[in-house]
């Protein structure tokens, strides 16, 4: 295959974005748009894709996209493509063969890249990603449908964990809280330390200090000591009130 | 099922073969006038109860012959001979019938389960999506019925899912919701690989639902936003394009690595299925119209109630303390292990 292009050896720190599915072309929309709205110093884009046709509607799009056409999976257009100085690459071709052996490559020819990979088989491709070299993988269906599942089965808890993570003003956050060695609450049982009465939170989940595990929904009965990590979900102003208490500085 | 036939069909056929050849050369040695033809062919004419009369022991026994002796091995050839051909015969009809038979026992067995769900999930396609689909309705105990065109598909699958519940068909096809029991569904996802064909079906729901049940619908698109206007028009609740939403997952992924947090560790529990869950007070329950501490939920369920969404207010009302009042149609928010859930929601169900 003839590769029409310069070479892009002044790129530095840039994102390399492999092949133009539907995915990709949602990626590039974003990183441009982040582009458009931070004036400095962000990240350029590269985009290999073999068809040249694809190459043209980008570049309809986004005049000032680099583009390369040629073939990903070829080590030749990766150095092309100056992958040792880039800052990432997605690998998010149809097929799962090529994802995992641009994640190979990439990851020989650059140890400090960041390489977020997309599957549609996270339990047997995307071990081979991970052990590949990817930094992340992400799999469309399984986001997809466990997504549209909570929209399904439970809207309003969707709603409410959404909530959560999107950080809106005021904050409403999960917080895991250490409990110090001064702490008042130390020693105590739950129903005793009258949490929601000091600062209106309620334990959702604590973690013994001997455990490594949770336990969710907590007993009132259960002795609260030192080194316990306790997990809240609430808001700022109600969290700082009970790291205080935690820490002893009440 | 179908080797254990296959063995038994050739046992039969054994069977049979042994018992002509005993009476051929038992003839044979018996009856010394007659060619080895002739004994073959009087043993067929007695197995088959033809009977013809040309040959048989009697006439042909020679003189010095033992009639008892003779007589004798006749009644032994034709019982078990007869005995045989029946077996053999019996075999063979059920080897021919019964793959059809089994199947439409499991078929029929399956509707009626199926018709008997209340509440439940139908999943239209059973490709990648789906099946991580029907993965979460399992883990989290929910009853699901999927409707999916290729049999080799479902063959796969019932490897992964015991019991799997499904209507093989073509979900663009009316009656395919009727025997997967819309009447009764929850909510329906449409998850085939093409957008168009989840258009499809999403427009035919539509007519099927009724005003006073709770159904919900959901469908996956490619092209978010050429299709997302169109499937609300047609009636989808919920529109998702996993290739958009994954893309964004992806450029966060890129620039900030993902910390695993207190929420991915919960869901990914390997002790147990944890899940923040919803369950909604109906006005039979007892729940209904007491306080947080009176209605002694954590007593009851062992779950906390995380949050309460109340219709009026529009809002969710986080850490609700003890003198928090619920009220019918009052929203509960609460994590904790599916099996407790369960029983929080048959409390605000009134059941």
């Amino acid at each position: 295959m003839t590769v029409v292009s310069v070479g892009f050896k002044h790129l530095k720190d840039h994102i390399i974005i492999c092949s133009l599915g539907t995915t990709a072309m949602y990626i590039i929309e974003l990183l441009e748009s982040i582009k458009e709205k931070t004036a400095k110093n962000v990240h350029e884009n590269l985009v290999i894709d073999s068809s040249e046709e694809a190459i043209e509607k980008v570049k309809a799009k986004w005049p000032k996209i680099n583009c390369i056409i040629g073939d990903a999976t070829d080590d030749d257009v990766l150095e092309q493509a100056n992958i040792r100085e880039a800052y990432g690459i997605f690998p998010v071709l149809s097929s799962e063969k090529d994802n995992l052996y641009i994640t190979m490559a990439a990851r020989q020819l650059n140890p400090r890249i960041r390489i977020v990979a997309r599957t549609s088989d996270v339990y047997n491709i995307g071990d081979k990603l991970f052990k590949a070299g990817a930094s992340s993988v992400v799999s469309p269906n399984q986001l997809g449908g466990l997504r549209l599942v909570s929209e399904i089965v439970r809207p309003h808890a969707t709603d409410f964990l959404d909530e959560l993570l999107h950080q809106a003003d005021p904050w409403l956050h999960i917080e895991e809280v250490i409990v110090s060695h001064y702490s008042s609450l130390s020693g105590h049982m739950l129903k005793e330390i009258e949490l929601h009465k000091r600062c209106g939170l309620n334990i959702i989940a604590l973690k013994k200090r001997d455990h490594s595990f949770y336990t969710y929904n907590p007993s009132a009965t259960i002795l609260i000591e030192d080194g316990d990590t306790i997990v809240v979900l609430g808001y700022s102003e109600q969290i700082n009130k009970l790291v205080k208490l935690a820490r002893g500085e009440d | 099922m179908y080797r254990l036939l296959r063995k038994r069909s050739i046992t039969a056929l054994l069977l049979v073969l042994t018992v002509f050849a005993i009476g051929t050369i038992g003839f044979y040695i018996l009856l010394d006038n007659l060619t080895l033809i002739d004994c073959l062919y009087l043993t067929v004419v007695t197995l088959a109860t033809v009977g013809y009369g040309d040959l048989s022991p009697h006439i042909n026994m020679p003189p010095d012959g033992n009639p008892y002796v003779i007589k004798l091995f006749a009644i032994l050839i034709i019982l078990i001979g007869m005995g045989a051909l029946l077996y053999g015969l019996g075999v063979m009809t059920e080897y021919l019938v019964s793959g059809d038979l089994v199947r439409r026992r499991n078929e029929k067995r399956m509707l009626k389960l199926i018709s008997s769900l209340k509440d439940h999930y139908i999943v239209c396609g059973g490709g990648r999506a789906g099946y991580y689909i029907m993965q979460e309705l399992k883990k989290t105990l929910r009853p699901f019925v999927l409707i999916e065109k290729s049999e080799e598909r479902i063959m796969e699958l019932q490897n992964e899912f015991k019991d799997l519940l499904f209507i093989k068909g073509d979900a663009t096809q009316d009656d395919t919701f009727d025997k997967a029991g819309i009447e009764n569904a929850s909510g329906i996802m449409a998850v085939l690989p093409d957008e168009k064909d989840n258009l499809f079906i999403i427009m035919s729901i539509a007519q099927k639902r009724k005003p006073d049940k709770q159904l919900r619908i959901a469908a996956k698109v490619e092209h978010f936003r050429k299709m997302s206007p169109k499937m609300k028009n047609a009636g989808a609740d919920y529109i998702i394009s996993p290739e958009l939403i994954s893309s964004r997952r992806m450029v966060s992924e890129m620039f900030r690595p993902s910390v695993t947090t207190f929420l991915d560790r919960m869901l990914n529990d390997d002790r147990a299925v944890i899940r923040v869950e919803e369950v909604t007070v109906s006005r039979n329950s007892d729940l209904a119209g007491k306080t947080i501490k009176d209605a002694r939920i954590s007593q009851r369920t062992g779950l906390l109630v995380v949050a309460i969404h109340k219709d009026a207010a529009g809002k969710f009302i986080s850490n609700p303390g003890p003198d928090q009042s619920i009220e019918a149609n009052d929203v509960l928010i609460t994590m904790g292990e599916m099996d407790k859930i369960i029983t929080l929601r048959r409390l605000a169900e009134g059941k």
